[in-house]
């Protein structure tokens, strides 16, 4: 398997890249944030696959002065809110849970009242890879940070997530106004969505699709679930990782759950929508509520240009444990397991998402490491001189 | 300077290297937040697992009451305004949607429930320029009922408009004197409904400015209370059919007084007093209507409004503090010992894993449980129970 990794040592401490994406120069850009230990602040960084070259871009918390040393919980991560453009540039929020600088630990509920160790809430910033130049936005709301994002660039909308209450939002960039338009559920999603109209989708606690009507700016809450499990309920079933089909007319996703599993959502066949399950992400069924947690994940979706979704899946059954590369042939759904995701020596425990460069290299940021990274695998169709791709090659949401 | 190369000479913090919940002292520090003293579950706005409940953006929960046949009647605010009742009995466990009262209209503060078994609601628009609101609305349960299988529902009329343009901020009920008292909004006229014909009387503006609590409650001496201008109470006498102001405030923190008003009342019926919170600062108070003394209590929370309040069957005060936007704490006051303390956010793990963070409604159960209106896009009903205090003595003999 032809695989390597980027390590972001300049950051020695930092442990997770909750974000990944490609902007339109082909560059390779990742949030590496730190969030388990206290007073430390998120950076944007690029990676350029042509030379290899990672390129230390933005102090982001500095940038946009909230110094992980305030006292504040820090501005620790881009939680998959950094976003590419058309133009080349770059859309990103900031999010929390990295404790203020000599604390261990941190959760908005102890603090949401505490004027000193609260977080203040989430930016939203725009950056120009070219030119450098970094836009703050601003606070868009109090104690609360970004969880998902998603990026309407017809409309001019971003569409958000916050946490902890879980609120969604519409951000205006035509006139940099922020507006919450409540409470979707609990337990937060991990990806908002497009259509081709670009309403927004994403997944209630229970799995339920909520979507964003952006016509008539309403949250509708459709009567369709992701799948889970027979022996489950739905609790706790929301969503992790989404993509467009190459056909632009479906998503693929898998769920944030005890039971990791992939669909296909139709958004325009019938009123709502069609759902479909395709079944445990890979492997045997875990049972073991008390190995659930990472027994289960499954992130990295990214469609290959070989027309396989190529997705990470945690591997508890057989040593060496930790992330797989597989494959899955949409149409068959026949799942490969293509290997472990090892690269320099380390197996990469858990990864969030994934991205492509325009020769369809594949990218593959890992969380839970330290200093952290992102892996590239070249599938064989690069090798064998697959063409190069033209803009856009990625989704528009985190 | 070129990033790459500051961070290079750059001082990281510390590094931990175990996980925080590995070490004793924190791991206590995630459930911390969270009500630990009793038990807290919820009820969907509609039987889970049967129907759906009612929808996101009109089921916050502005109005509650425990009926005289132990039901919870509630009443929601939003789009559409509903009138609910969770039924407790064997087989039902579960809250029916008994329809919708109005479009575009609320129910705060004005839920209350007569002696003869029926149920009045007064409407408000939930906006200025709202024309909706105003109608004060009667349930007759008639053989209303539910059990697994469905349910009958009762009869919703329209039996007054108490004051013409007007919508309505607040009733309370007299059931000795079969009288519901009012107020409207914006004007803030206070009126009086008969139960027995129907007739209302609107017997004029409470305060002069027009700045008043939305808010009313009927104290054990028959007179209604309720505040003027800056948390200045007045009452109703009924006797003299007069308003009478009182010329007691409530508390505030110093210099905000001009932003305080009453944001929650609730009777003792043991002792008589009006327990309160103030909605500047969260401020609990009570007020005696016999001396006409007013007490503050001191604030339970860290944050604004007192939004629920209600006493419970053993004399312990419970109420939920926080604004709008913000994450509520359920507090409790108890005044044999004049503890005063706060209990946390209230989370649910049945019927749904659920953080309760806006609260605007509150009653107690007729086995001392306290229910809890959620008032958020998606709401549900949330049931307290406190713990059960440990016996002090038994004249049981103990083993030898």
């Amino acid at each position: 398997m032809d695989m390597k990794s980027f390590i972001f040592s300049e950051l020695p401490i930092h442990d997770t890249c909750w974000s990944i994406t490609t902007g339109r120069d082909g560059k390779i850009y990742v949030a590496v944030c730190g969030e388990m230990t206290g007073g430390l602040g998120v950076f944007l960084v690029s990676v350029n696959t042509e030379t290899d070259r990672i390129e230390y871009l933005v102090d982001v918390a500095e940038a946009l002065n909230e110094p992980p040393d305030n006292g504040h919980a820090t501005h620790s991560k881009i939680h998959y809110c950094l976003l590419p453009a058309d133009d080349g540039t770059l859309y990103g929020a900031t999010h929390c849970t990295g404790p203020p600088l000599g604390h261990r630990i941190w959760r908005p509920w102890n603090c949401w009242d505490d004027s000193i160790h609260m977080f203040t809430g989430f930016h939203i910033f725009h950056y120009d890879p070219k030119s450098g130049k970094f836009e703050d936005f601003g606070i868009q709301t109090p104690n609360e940070g970004s969880r998902a994002m998603a990026l309407a660039e017809k409309r001019k909308r971003l569409y958000g997530v916050t946490y902890p209450r879980d609120h969604f939002y519409v951000y205006e960039l035509d006139t940099d106004t922020y507006r919450d338009l409540g409470r979707i559920g609990d337990v937060n999603p991990q990806a908002v969505w497009l259509d081709r109209e670009e309403n927004a989708y994403t997944a209630d606690d229970l799995g339920y699709i909520v979507k964003y009507d952006a016509d008539s700016d309403r949250l509708l809450h459709l009567d369709v679930q992701i799948p889970h499990a027979p022996f489950r309920d739905g609790t706790h079933n929301t969503v992790y990782d989404v993509v467009p089909s190459p056909d632009g007319k479906s998503v693929y996703g898998v769920t944030w759950s005890y039971d990791s599993r992939l669909f296909r959502y139709d958004p325009c066949d019938g009123p709502e929508g069609k759902m479909h399950d395709l079944g445990r992400a890979y492997g045997p069924e875990i049972v073991d509520w008390k190995v659930f947690d990472f027994a289960n994940h499954t992130g990295g979706l990214v469609f290959g240009s070989d027309g396989y979704l190529y997705f990470a899946s945690y591997v508890c059954w057989k040593e060496p444990k930790g992330m797989y590369l597989i494959r899955m042939d949409t149409k068959t759904l026949k799942r490969e397991e293509i290997g472990p995701l090892v690269a320099d020596g380390y197996h990469t425990q858990y990864i969030s998402k994934a991205t492509k460069d325009y020769a369809s290299n594949l990218f593959f940021a890992s969380c839970i490491n330290r200093p952290t990274r992102i892996y590239e695998y070249t599938p064989d169709y690069v090798k064998e001189g697959h063409p190069r791709r033209s803009w856009p090659i990625v989704r528009k949401w985190g | 300077m070129d990033l790459e190369k500051e961070l290079k000479g750059r001082r990281w913090p510390e590094l931990w290297r175990e996980s925080p919940l590995e070490v004793p002292e924190l791991q206590d520090y995630e459930k911390d937040p969270y009500v630990r003293e009793g038990r807290i579950v919820l009820r969907p706005l509609g039987r889970k697992g049967i129907t759906k409940p009612i929808p996101p953006e009109e089921c916050a929960i502005t109005s509650l009451v425990t009926s005289l046949d132990d039901r919870i009647f509630g009443a929601t605010s939003g789009r559409r305004a509903h009138l609910f009742v969770y039924d407790p009995a064997p087989g039902a466990d579960h809250v029916i949607d008994l329809g919708v009262l109005e479009e575009g209209c609320g129910v705060r503060r004005s839920l209350v429930a007569s002696s003869d078994g029926r149920i009045f609601a007064g409407t408000r628009g939930e906006h200025p320029s709202s024309r909706a609101g105003g109608k004060l609305f009667c349930y007759t349960p008639m053989d209303d009922y539910s059990d697994l299988y469905g349910y009958r529902v009762g009869k919703i009329e329209v039996v007054a408009t108490p004051v013409e343009s007007d919508g309505i901020a607040a009733l309370a009920i007299d059931n000795n004197r079969k009288r519901i008292y009012g107020i409207s909004a914006p004007r803030g006229l206070f009126f009086v409904y008969d139960i027995s014909s129907g007739g209302v009387e609107v017997n004029g503006a409470v305060d002069e400015l027009g700045i008043f609590s939305d808010i009313l409650i009927v104290g054990k001496d028959g007179c209604a209370y309720g505040a003027k201008r800056w948390g200045s109470l007045f009452k109703y006498d009924p006797e003299c059919e007069e308003i009478v102001p009182l010329g007691v405030e409530i508390p505030s923190l110093r210099g905000r007084k001009r932003y305080n008003k009453v944001d929650s009342l609730a009777l003792d019926e043991y002792s008589g007093r009006l327990y309160g919170g103030g909605s500047a600062d969260g401020v609990l108070f009570y007020f005696d209507p016999q001396d006409e003394k007013m007490i503050s209590l001191g604030k339970p929370v860290a944050q604004p409004r007192i939004r629920a309040l209600t006493v419970g069957r053993d004399g312990i005060v419970y109420g939920i503090g926080g604004g709008v936007g913000g994450m509520g704490h359920l507090f409790r006051y108890d005044p044999e010992g004049g503890d005063l303390r706060d209990l946390g956010i209230p989370l649910a793990t049945s019927q749904r894993y659920w953080h309760g963070y806006e609260f605007d409604a509150a009653t107690t159960g007729p086995y001392g449980e306290i229910y809890l209106g959620e008032s958020d896009r998606i709401s549900h009903l949330f049931i307290y129970f406190p713990p059960i205090p440990e016996r002090k003595r038994s004249t049981l003999k103990p083993p030898v």
